[in-house]
Order: structure tokens, then C-alpha cells, then sequence
């Protein structure tokens, strides 16, 4: 029976489809017309030569694989093949001239007919977008529920490893750490758009049950609070804003906060700081100078002497470029929005203070109306508004994206490196989007101190050097993030040129949501660089998102800045 | 590699197929295989040396089995090869499929047993390796039907290792058993007729899978992924999913069909309209037929069938589709799965093969079966068994959604979305399969298939969403 029905599968195959009733000319011109249609993409980018970078990457694989089977096996060669390979790929779609031509207008048809966003950004009514891991945070499964905390845990791969899921213990460290030196820990989770405007999804929601909130967002606050964690959670207040005002606190297709909102969660903050005196009309203002004592008392004396001036930024938004429209027939103008810088006594923009009792360490949220690279100006982000209400400028570590641990490690390095970014402080501002409690790395960090250096590093002078890369940071796709730019952090080893045997160096990984060159290393590459101390940068690169090692080992490693990479400037 | 990714389309694909017309005959055989471990490997070069030891050793237990009369009596070095086959088969897709659920199910049942510092460590988890369910059933078909005397050994080694790795069906199917290609790898026509049906087939495929599997599956993830959901919502995402998988799936197994048509292969008809079945019954005839036939004479009939009465016949049908189940996937929901299906097989069978709602007229028999099917895919899709119940749970509108579940609704109902689910809807249950399409092809079928190539190129240039189920199987 059995080998009779699969004569008759065999057969029926054959009848079927081996036979097919078609007209010569319709036969050639079909396959003719397949042809065209595959080549035309090949030709497209092979006789341009938009072929020839990626097949210049992928003519590095077989080097790097050797590389890295000499130095650590099987495995690692492997792995560096891949990368090779996988970079090779990214590159062929990055540069395909196909791609490039169909892709926005594909993008406008579908968001201007269909209502449709993409991977990443969701359209509500009204030209509202949605960044998906804020909308995910919202509607998805709780952060905290051990099944969805196990699986995140499981989530890792030969490339990256597993995040850690579980935001408490980082954040209970950090507080633990700070409390041991009597830092006060302000907890400020920025909340996402869909929690305090979701009715453009959701258009008969009742208001009453805003904000929104993922379901274990409730018992995370419950549990710092009962760790002594202060925490501040401006969505109550952002959503009374919104409807008493009747004005939206966040833009409309971008996934930050609006500038009102901003100084709204500054003057929480100093309301936090300095309770309003029940028998006075007088609120108290934070001291500048103040240094003992318990918060909320000494730090609120002084009136501050900080001035706005209202100044006007426009841009299309984050969630616009995101969706990657057609830039010459956008859907939606550019939002205008009026931000009010803060001036200090000297009449210039503040500036983060590195001696402030206070410091932020903040994300996007913290470096919006700040750091002019996301398009919404500078001078008025939420450390210059809390200048304002504190009456002093406070200090400041803020990058865009990966406030779940970018900060916190950045503040750890410093420690390790012997710097003393805590000398002085009485109080840290913890901020990160709240999104990040969903998908943020929650790794926990060890704040050791290092040796102090009385000195600046005698490393001045820039450095050309061949190394091997022992390690470098994954970079996701750039139709993923919601910034324009990335830099990554690379482990150097088997260096020639200097004295020392590893060097800790960042490059730019992202620029105008391109894949650089230095993306498109694996580690068991040998690369001949130019390096600059970071310091000579770090003013100007100093928020840009940074895509980081995961080994503590090298945080001690004092940072360089790539600034050509095989004789190509970056 | 996908056949729906820019690489594959405007690289390899062009490659391969000039490479392949360029070659002599006798090597034409050499260089597919070549080409197919390209492919292979293109997901993780790892990979290829696993395949290469399936290959190796299912040739030589083949070369040890030599040429036998079905009739005759095997020998003892003959039963060995064989089960040195199927046991290196089943140990390798054993441990690559089934080593973290048994680790992490241990892990459960000692933590509930309160015994945690029995718990194995989960640092060290194994990675899937592509198509590894596919190409060791179909490897191991050769030496069974060696063994049992319906095929001939191969004596070339390429033409085993191009079977094993033949790229066209390599990662996701449909699975071909070595007697339903052996005369092919031996002899095959390549004619003009063969390769406008191949890329009609092609063409047609890549529409089913970028044009309608990829927004259905992005409803079905927004769905799925969703903490709470309400009760239209929750059907609309699982309905969403039934058409993802099926013109995900089916879209694959028409490219693969199309592809090996260009290379002069005729495979084998893989899906069959299966939401038109009335029956469960039926639709294990429709749906994934090379696989539901795999199982049925390899393991079912094996087993006895129905042979040994009636409850044996019910125990088998229940055993082979729980193991179906466990085939493509590592976790209790694809047993419930496969279960669910065992139970209502078995139901049918009772019937007389006919269906619980057998009087019906012919739209509520379909409706009903589309039904059950749906239903079980709930089990299917979930991450979890947990997800899954609450998902069912929903779906019979059982408590309250939270006020977050409101927000889906405006995304998964953009007119985009709703658009491609009623076009889905109706390819499903009213156009022509794309085997009957394509039999008869006109310059005006040309056209469209043509037209409907490029606007899933356009499409699939642009999206950023382009999974592709059955590769994780």
C-alpha cells in the first residue's frame, strides 16, 4: 500500500506539474520576465559597484575566522565567519539601490492608505505615532512575572548574551551603594506616550483608567518604595496635566515628552527634594552650596538665580524618521514646539555643574531639548529645567537609549577608573524610560573604586596602533532605534605602537541610521587605527547612545576615540 | 538563508541558477550540492558539518545494506546499518531538538518537588540547527526504504549528498523521500514549459508569504504578545495566525516547488487546500501532506496501523500525531497540540471517518473544521502553556480585558491590516490552488504572476517584518 501511494504521489506530481499546458511564447516570455526582474536587481547593484563593499567584508571572513581559531577555537572562528557573513548581508540591503528606491515609497502607501507603521512605529488617528517597545510595555505581559523574566533570560545567543530581566536588584544595588555614602536615590521612570495618550489608539477609552500601565508596574514601585527607594512617578501627574489643560504632554510623532512636561517633572522633582513648608507661603528652594544634612532640609534654602528665555525648535519627530517616509512628500509636517532655555547668572545656557550636589543620570528623556543632535534644541532638557527650579546647576550622565544600564555602568566605570563622579553628591535622579523595564538589560553592577589620579592621564597625544579586535559590542539595525546615531565599544588586544597590551577604544557604530565600517568588525579582525584620548571628544560625543562590552574587567581601561579606522577617517 | 530576503533573490538565486546551467551534467549534481551547503551553511557554517555526518553515515549504512529483494530475509550486519541510521538520526534531531525542554522540564518538576539544588544549570543551551527535523527524515527515509527493499542504493555519493541537501526543500520541506526522487537524480528533463510553471510557482509563492503571511503574522503577534485581549480581538489575531501559517507555509512549499522545477525536479504536492477539508481526517490528507504521509508510513503503519482492532488503531492515530507534534517543537503546547489532533483522529475514526458534525451541510462541515483547526493553533502559537489557556480564555470571552487590551484594536484594525485579512480570507476558500492555477498557463496568468513577483519584492524590500515560520521546525 505504501509504496503504491507513493507511486501515486510520484505520479500525480508528475502529471500535475510536470506537464503544464502553456504556449511557447508564453513560456519564454515568463521566464524571460522572472529573469528580468532578478537581474535587474543584481545589475542595479553589481555593475555599480554597490556590490563591492559587502564582498569586500565578506573577503575578510575567512582572515578573521583564522584569527579567532588560533587565539580560541572552533567555536570563535565560527562566530567570526558569521559576523562576516551576517555584515555581509546588512551591507548588500544597506547599499542596494532596489531597496533604497521601493523602500519609502512602499512606506508612504502603506502609512497614508493603510493606517499601517512598520516594525517599529505604530499610527494611531490624528498623525500619533507609537514606539513599539512603549506600546509593547503597555499592553504586553507583566515585566515582573517569573515566566517572562525566565524567558528573557533564556533569550540569549552565541551572539549576544541574555539581558538581565529584573530591574529591582540593579536598582536596589544603586541605592544600596549610594545610601552606604548617605546619597539620596530618586527613582524617575519616564513614562511611555501610550500610558498618558493612548486614546488615538483607543478612542473611546475611558479616561478615568488612564494612565496606563503594564501589569507589574504597580508592584515594582510597590517594592522599591518598601526598599526605602524614593521614587518618582510622574504619569498621575502628566495625565492630570493633559486634561485639565487640555494639551498633549508628549509630541505627537515623537516618542519624547513635550517641553511642558519636562519643567512639570523638574518642579516634582523639587518638590520631592524640598516638601513645601505647611506653615509657610514661601516655597523653599535647594542650596547650592548646601552639603550636610538630611535632603529637604539644608538643600532647600536658597533661591536660585537661573532665567528662562522662550526659544522655538521644530522637527518632524523621531517616530516620522523612524518610518522612513518619502522625504520630499512627508505625511505630516514638522511639529513646532516653544521650549524655554535656562540661562545661568552669566546669562549663557547652564551647563551641567560636575561639583552639584545633584546628578542626573538620565536617557533620551533627560537629553531632549538638550542635546541639539535629536532636533528639538538645546538649553531647556530636564537638567537645565531642574536648574531652574533647584536654583543650582546640577551634574549630569546622560546618553540616548539604554537607560536600563548605560548610566549606571558609566558611573561604575568612572568609580573604577578612580574618578570621583559621587564626590559631593547628595543627591542621584536615576531616569530611564520606563519601556526599559520591559526590555532593558538590567545588569547588576559592582561600584568599586578605583585608584584616584591626582593627575590628568599623561595619554594626550593620539596614538596609531594595530591591533587585534578581541571583542566588539553588537550594534542592532539602525530601523530599530529611534536615534540617528551609535557608537560601539571595542576590545583591543595584541596591540604594536604602544606600550600598553589592551586598550578600551569607541568608534562610531551608527551615523544617519548607517552602518560604519567599524560596525562591520568581528572580533579576531586585525585593524590598524588612529586613537585620540576620549576626553578630546567626550563633550561632543558625550550623550551620543553608546553601545557597550559587558566585562567589568575593561571598565578600568581608560577609554580612547577611534578616529580612522585602516586609513579611513571616521 | 530565506528565499524571501534580498540575498537570496538578487544574489544566490541568480547565481545558482546560471551556475547550474553552466555546468556539464556530470557535474551538474556535484555543483547543487555545492550550492545547497552554501545555502545551508549561509545560517551557520557549524551546521553543514552536522549534515555532512547525516550524509555520511546514511550512505554508508545504504552502501552496507546493498540491493535487497523486498521478500528476502536481511542480514545481520543489514539490520545493523539500518539501525545505526535511524539511531544516529533520532539521537542527533533528539539532542539538538529536544535537549533544552528536557532540561528545562527537569528543572520544573524538581523546583515543584522543592528539590532546587537538584536543578541543572540552563547557562548551556543548544542551538537548533536550520531544517534539522526535514533533512534527517529525509535522510532516514533512504536507508528505511533501502532496507525494506523499495529503493536501490545509491552508489554515487553525490547524488546522495545533492538529495540530502537538494537547497529547494532543504530547510522547511516539503519532505521527499528518497523513492519519490531517485529516477529524478538519475535522469530529468529541464524544458522551457518546466521553468514558466517553476516560476509561476515561484512567483506565486513569494505573493502568498510577503503579501499575505507577513501581515497576518504581524496581527497574530500583536495579538499574542498582548497581556489581555477582548473577545473579537482575540479571534481576529488567531484567524490572523491560521492564515499566516498556512500562506507562510504554503508559500514556502510553492517557491520550493517552483525552484526545484527550474532545476528540472518535480516534488511532490504538499497542501492541498486544507481549509476546505470537512474533516479532521481530510484535513491531515490537505495540510503538510508530506509530512502527515512520513509519519503514517513510518511510524503509524509500523506501529500496526489498524491492523490489531479497533482501540490499537485509536492508541496509534493518538501516538503518531502526539509525536507529530513533539516533531515540531520542543514543549508541552505542541503536545497538546498533536494530542488535541490524536483525539479528534481517533473521534473520526470511531465515525467512520467522518466528523463530528458529518450531517451538516457542506459550509458548516468546512466551518467547523476551520474551526478546530483554529483552535488548536491557539496551542501552537502561544509562547507557553499559560499564554495559551489565557488566550483561549479570551477567545470564549472569560473576565474582563484590562483597559490596556483597547490599544491593539487601533493597530491590528488599520484598513492595512483588515484589507490583507479579507483578501487572505478569500484566496483561502475562493481562489484555485496554485497547483490547478498554473496548469493551464495563459499570457494573461503570466502577467499577473509577474505583476504580483515584483509588488512582493517591493514589499519585501520594505518591510522590516518578514519571519519566517516553519524555519524554526
Amino acid at each position: 500500500m505504501t509504496t503504491a501511494h507513493i507511486s501515486e504521489r510520484e505520479a500525480q506530481a508528475k502529471a500535475e506539474i510536470g506537464h503544464t499546458t502553456v504556449g511557447r511564447g508564453t513560456a519564454v516570455g515568463l521566464v524571460l520576465a522572472f529573469c528580468v526582474i532578478v537581474l535587474a536587481g543584481s545589475l542595479a547593484d553589481g555593475l555599480t559597484g554597490r556590490w563591492a563593499p559587502a564582498f569586500s567584508i565578506l573577503s575578510q571572513g575567512p582572515e578573521a575566522a583564522v584569527g579567532a581559531w588560533e587565539t580560541q577555537g572552533f567555536f570563535a572562528a565560527n562566530r567570526a565567519l558569521l559576523a562576516k557573513m551576517d555584515a555581509f548581508e546588512e551591507e548588500l540591503e544597506q547599499e542596494s539601490a532596489v531597496s533604497g528606491a521601493v523602500q519609502r515609497p512602499f512606506q508612504w502607501v502603506l502609512t497614508a492608505v493603510g493606517g499601517a507603521g512598520n516594525e517599529q512605529v505604530y499610527v494611531g488617528r490624528g498623525g500619533w505615532l507609537y514606539f513599539r517597545p512603549g506600546f509593547d510595555l503597555v499592553t504586553g505581559p507583566g515585566f515582573l512575572d517569573p515566566a517572562r523574566l525566565e524567558q528573557r533570560r533564556r533569550s540569549g545567543d552565541s551572539w549576544e548574551k541574555a539581558p538581565e530581566p529584573d530591574p529591582i536588584p540593579a536598582i536596589l544595588d544603586l541605592h544600596r551603594y549610594l545610601a552606604e555614602r548617605g546619597i539620596q536615590l530618586i527613582v524617575l521612570p519616564a513614562p511611555t506616550k501610550a500610558s498618558i495618550h493612548p486614546e488615538p489608539l483607543a478612542p473611546g477609552l475611558d479616561a478615568s483608567v488612564l494612565p496606563l500601565h503594564n501589569p507589574s508596574y504597580a508592584a515594582f514601585l510597590e517594592r522599591l518604595r518598601e526598599a526605602g527607594v524614593q521614587v518618582v512617578d510622574p504619569a498621575p501627574e502628566l495625565v492630570r496635566a493633559a486634561r485639565e489643560t487640555g494639551q498633549p504632554q508628549y509630541l505627537e510623532r515623537d516618542s519624547h515628552w513635550r517641553p511642558e512636561a519636562v519643567g512639570r517633572v523638574a518642579g516634582r522633582i523639587r518638590e520631592t527634594l524640598c516638601p513645601p513648608d505647611p506653615g509657610s507661603t514661601h516655597r523653599s528652594t535647594p542650596s547650592r552650596n548646601a552639603m550636610a544634612g538630611p535632603v529637604g532640609a539644608d538643600l532647600c534654602v536658597r533661591p536660585g538665580s537661573f532665567a528662562r528665555r522662550p526659544s522655538a525648535a521644530s522637527h518632524p519627530g523621531d517616530l516620522a524618521a523612524l518610518l522612513r517616509l518619502p522625504e520630499t512628500h512627508p505625511i505630516w509636517p514638522s511639529q513646532e514646539v516653544e521650549i524655554h532655555q535656562v540661562l545661568g547668572p552669566d546669562g549663557e545656557i547652564v551647563e551641567p555643574d560636575p561639583v552639584s550636589p545633584v546628578l542626573l543620570l538620565g536617557d533620551s528623556f533627560t537629553n531632549v531639548y538638550s542635546d541639539e543632535s535629536l532636533g528639538w534644541g538645546a538649553g531647556a532638557g530636564l537638567a537645565e529645567q531642574l536648574a531652574y527650579e533647584l536654583g543650582f546647576a546640577v551634574d549630569r550622565i546622560a546618553f540616548n537609549a539604554g537607560g536600563a544600564s548605560a548610566t549606571r555602568r558609566e558611573l561604575a566605570a568612572r568609580l573604577a577608573r578612580g574618578e570621583r563622579p559621587l564626590e559631593g553628591k547628595r543627591v542621584v535622579i536615576y531616569q530611564f524610560a520606563a519601556r526599559e523595564l520591559a526590555v532593558g538589560d538590567w545588569t547588576r553592577l559592582e561600584y568599586e573604586e578605583g585608584e584616584a589620579r591626582e593627575a590628568p592621564s599623561p595619554r594626550d597625544e593620539a596614538l596609531t596602533v594595530e591591533a587585534r579586535v578581541e571583542a566588539v559590542a553588537p550594534v542592532p539595525d539602525p530601523a530599530t532605534t529611534p536615534y540617528t546615531q551609535a557608537l560601539l565599544a571595542m576590545h583591543l588586544t595584541d596591540v604594536s605602537g604602544t606600550d600598553e597590551e589592551e586598550l578600551l577604544a569607541y568608534a562610531w557604530a551608527i551615523q544617519d541610521r548607517r552602518l560604519t565600517p567599524a560596525a562591520r568588525l568581528a572580533p579576531g579582525d586585525r585593524v590598524e587605527l588612529e586613537l585620540v584620548p576620549w576626553s578630546t571628544v567626550s563633550d561632543e560625543l558625550g550623550s551620543v547612545q553608546r553601545l557597550e562590552l559587558g566585562d567589568p574587567e575593561l571598565w578600568a581601561l581608560e577609554p580612547w576615540w577611534v578616529a580612522e579606522i585602516d586609513g579611513m577617517a571616521q | 538563508m530565506v528565499f524571501s530576503s534580498h540575498l537570496f533573490v538578487f544574489v544566490y538565486l541568480p547565481l545558482a541558477l546560471a551556475a547550474y546551467y553552466a555546468l556539464p551534467r556530470r557535474g551538474k549534481h556535484l555543483g547543487l550540492t555545492l550550492l545547497s551547503y552554501l545555502f545551508y551553511g549561509w545560517a551557520n557554517p557549524a551546521f553543514m558539518l552536522l549534515m555532512l555526518f547525516s550524509t555520511a553515515v546514511d550512505y554508508i549504512c545504504g552502501q552496507v545494506i546493498g540491493e535487497v529483494e523486498p521478500e528476502a530475509e536481511r542480514t545481520r550486519a543489514q539490520r545493523m546499518a539500518v539501525t545505526v541510521s535511524v539511531v544516529t538520526n533520532l539521537s542527533l534531531l533528539g539532542f539538538f531538538k529536544y535537549f533544552n525542554f528536557g532540561v528545562d522540564s527537569y528543572n520544573t518538576l524538581v523546583t515543584h518537588l522543592g528539590l532546587d539544588a537538584w536543578e541543572l544549570d540552563t547557562l548551556l543551551r543548544v542551538t537548533l540547527p536550520l531544517g534539522i527535523s526535514f533533512y534527517t527524515f529525509q535522510s532516514m527515509s533512504y536507508t528505511i526504504d533501502v532496507y525494506r527493499g523499495r529503493s536501490a542504493p545509491l552508489d554515487d555519493v553525490i547524488d546522495f549528498a545533492c538529495y540530502v541537501s537538494l537547497f529547494p526543500q532543504l530547510v522547511a520541506g516539503p519532505i521527499i523521500r528518497f523513492n519519490e526522487l531517485a529516477d529524478q537524480l538519475r535522469e530529468r528533463t529541464h524544458t522551457v514549459e518546466k521553468a514558466a510553471r517553476g516560476a509561476a510557482f515561484f512567483c506565486l509563492g513569494m505573493a502568498k508569504k510577503i503579501l499575505l503571511a507577513n501581515p497576518c503574522g504581524k496581527v497574530a503577534d500583536l495579538a499574542f504578545g498582548a497581556e489581555s485581549l477582548g473577545f473579537w480581538d482575540a479571534w481576529y489575531g488567531v484567524t490572523a495566525y491560521a492564515f499566516q501559517i498556512y500562506f507562510d507555509f504554503s508559500g514556502y512549499t510553492d517557491m520550493a516547488i517552483g525552484l526545484g522545477l527550474a532545476l528540472g525536479f518535480v516534488f511532490p504536492k504538499n497542501f492541498d487546500s486544507p481549509y476546505h477539508s470537512r474533516s479532521i481526517t481530510e484535513f491531515w490528507r490537505r495540510w503538510h501532506v508530506s509530512l502527515s504521509t512520513w509519519l503514517r508510513d513510518y511510524l503509524y503503519i509500523p506501529l500496526g496501523g489498524n491492523r490489531k482492532g479497533k482501540t490499537r488503531t485509536y492508541v496509534n492515530l493518538f501516538l503518531v500525531m502526539l509525536l507529530g507534534g513533539l516533531w515540531h517543537g520542543a514543549s508541552w503546547n505542541f503536545v497538546i497540540w498533536g494530542g488535541f489532533h490524536g483525539v479528534l483522529l481517533a473521534a473520526e475514526r470511531m465515525r467512520g471517518k467522518r466528523s463530528l458534525y458529518g450531517p451538516l451541510p457542506r459550509v458548516f462541515q468546512m466551518a467547523g473544521t476551520f474551526l478546530l483547526v483554529t483552535i488548536s493553533w491557539v496551542f501552537f502559537r502561544a509562547a507557553t502553556l499559560p499564554e495559551a489557556v489565557s488566550y483561549l480564555q479570551a477567545m470564549v470571552g472569560w473576565g474582563d480585558p484590562r483597559p490596556e487590551a483597547a490599544l491593539l484594536s487601533g493597530v491590528i484594525l488599520a484598513p492595512y491590516y483588515l484589507g490583507t485579512f479579507a483578501v487572505a480570507a478569500l484566496v483561502t476558500w475562493a481562489a484555485p490552488q496554485t497547483w490547478d492555477w498554473t496548469r493551464h498557463l495563459t499570457p494573461a496568468k503570466a502577467g499577473i504572476c509577474v505583476a504580483l513577483f515584483a509588488l512582493a519584492l517591493v514589499a519585501m524590500e520594505a518591510q522590516g517584518f518578514n519571519p519566517f515560520i516553519y524555519f524554526i521546525f
